[in-house]
């Protein structure tokens, strides 16, 4: 193997293009945009990337969920092509800051375990907290692989990247003008050859278009490309549209996110309260805040059969869900208040073995 | 931001949602361009640990890498 050949299998090694998690929290967290519009024919000039804030006729569109699809399926490189390490680079915390907080959350947790072991009594502070630490020790498990904290997305620019924007923003007469014109390129075998319709715009979505062209039929952008630019690297600004199941996962989650973080309070259901009033408020609100989700999923299911089985108008369910809705949204934050509230009105009467220290987490490495 | 901060749940409801629809788009690629796909963290411990298993170059008592 000559030294060039060798040289040339390094590198494409160590350039290989991959898609994995990090790209994927970064694409669904609206981190990869394109650089527009084409309205008026406006040519796509290269550009810095302090330009996007100055100059009112470009903007940066995010596209949809359906579009990120589309587009790995048959684009991907425009994506690959934007390194891990590039993304990553633009993160505010690393893989290092995420563990620290890991092990602190986590000897919060063995603290409070152990504590019960050890037949300590735990204050509903120490409960209301450990809620909070498990919530969050699931909530960066979950995220750990999610660039967090990326301030802009990133602009795509290049050449390919501009002809995949050109064939999402074209309407249907634009479309089969860019197919036309694809075809004729890619039977003249050139990519040179002159346009005949005009357009820009037309024109890079033939390009894009030539790369799929050995199909017959290409498939074509979904209708509704780009989403809002306010939705941009914000949370949950996708919802999981594409599922077509039995059970929709955000049902699931709605039900099971309230739970994981309810159940934790069950923990001082038999602890000492200043009233027996207050211990059954503590209780009943364990309980709202648990069953909140899943109350508000039976809600949705149940107005959904009641319309579906003509039992009741559509509008009249609307209205009957909205208010049931706000009913729940109401009572959970209610009992939330109630649960925080309590947990720091405790602290007056706490006995004084809530003041002992358990033995085990102390040989945790651990801040104060 | 301020409602994720009060209510923990909301956040977690996010993440995990946030966490399915990668999962979604990772599944796509997978179908399309495996050679693409990168496994993640388990993902490539699994295959690092099957293919050491798997792999002809380790003793077969004690499945550690034989030294030449």
């Amino acid at each position: 193997m000559t030294e060039q050949k060798r040289y040339n299998l390094i590198r494409e090694q160590a350039y290989q293009p991959h898609f994995g998690l990090v790209h994927a929290f970064f694409a669904i967290m609206g981190g990869f945009a394109f650089y527009g519009p084409y309205d008026g024919n406006n040519p796509i000039v290269e550009e810095s990337l302090f330009q996007i804030s100055t100059n009112p006729h470009y903007t940066a569109e995010v596209p949809k969920f359906e579009t990120l699809v589309y587009i790995m399926e048959h684009f991907p490189h425009i994506f690959t092509d934007i390194t891990e390490e590039y993304i990553l680079d633009q993160a505010a915390s690393s893989s290092l800051s995420k563990a620290l907080l890991i092990v602190q959350v986590a000897w919060f947790c063995t603290n409070c375990a152990s504590r019960l072991l050890q037949h300590l009594p735990l204050s509903l502070l120490e409960v209301s907290t450990a809620a909070h630490a498990f919530c969050t020790l699931l909530t960066y498990v979950v995220w750990w692989s999610k660039p967090i904290n990326v301030a802009a997305p990133t602009i795509m620019r290049e050449k390919e990247a501009r002809e995949v924007y050109a064939l999402l923003k074209c309407s249907d007469d634009e479309y089969e003008k860019a197919l036309q014109m694809a075809q004729e390129r890619a039977a003249a075998e050139s990519s040179t050859l002159s346009t005949t319709h005009g357009s820009e715009k037309v024109d890079l979505a033939a390009g894009a278009l030539q790369h799929l062209l050995p199909a017959p039929n290409p498939k074509r952008p979904p209708s509704s490309n780009f989403k809002n630019g306010g939705y941009m690297l914000s949370l949950g600004s996708f919802s999981n549209e594409l599922l077509t199941g039995v059970v929709d996962p955000e049902f699931i989650t709605t039900a099971i996110s309230p739970i994981l973080y309810g159940l934790v309070h069950f923990l001082a259901w038999g602890d000492r309260f200043p009233t027996p009033l207050e211990r059954l408020l503590w209780q009943a609100s364990s309980l709202v805040v648990t069953c909140s989700g899943l109350a508000e999923v039976v809600a949705i299911s149940l107005g959904g059969w009641l319309v579906e089985a003509y039992i009741i108008s559509g509008g009249t369910i609307n209205k009957l869900m909205v208010l049931m809705i706000m009913a729940i949204a109401f009572a959970h934050i209610l009992a939330s208040g109630f649960l925080i509230v309590e947990s720091f009105r405790q602290l007056s009467f706490l006995d004084s073995a809530a003041y002992q220290l358990p033995s085990w987490s102390n040989y945790w490495p651990h801040f104060l | 931001m301020f409602i994720t901060l009060l209510a923990l749940e909301y956040l977690l409801f996010l993440a995990i949602n946030e966490r399915i629809n990668a999962g979604i788009l990772l599944r796509k690629v997978l179908k399309s361009h495996p050679h693409l796909v990168k496994p993640g963290m388990l993902a490539g411990m699994w295959d690092w640990i099957h293919s050491r298993v798997k792999s002809k170059e380790v003793s077969t008592q004690c499945q550690s890498s034989v030294i030449c």
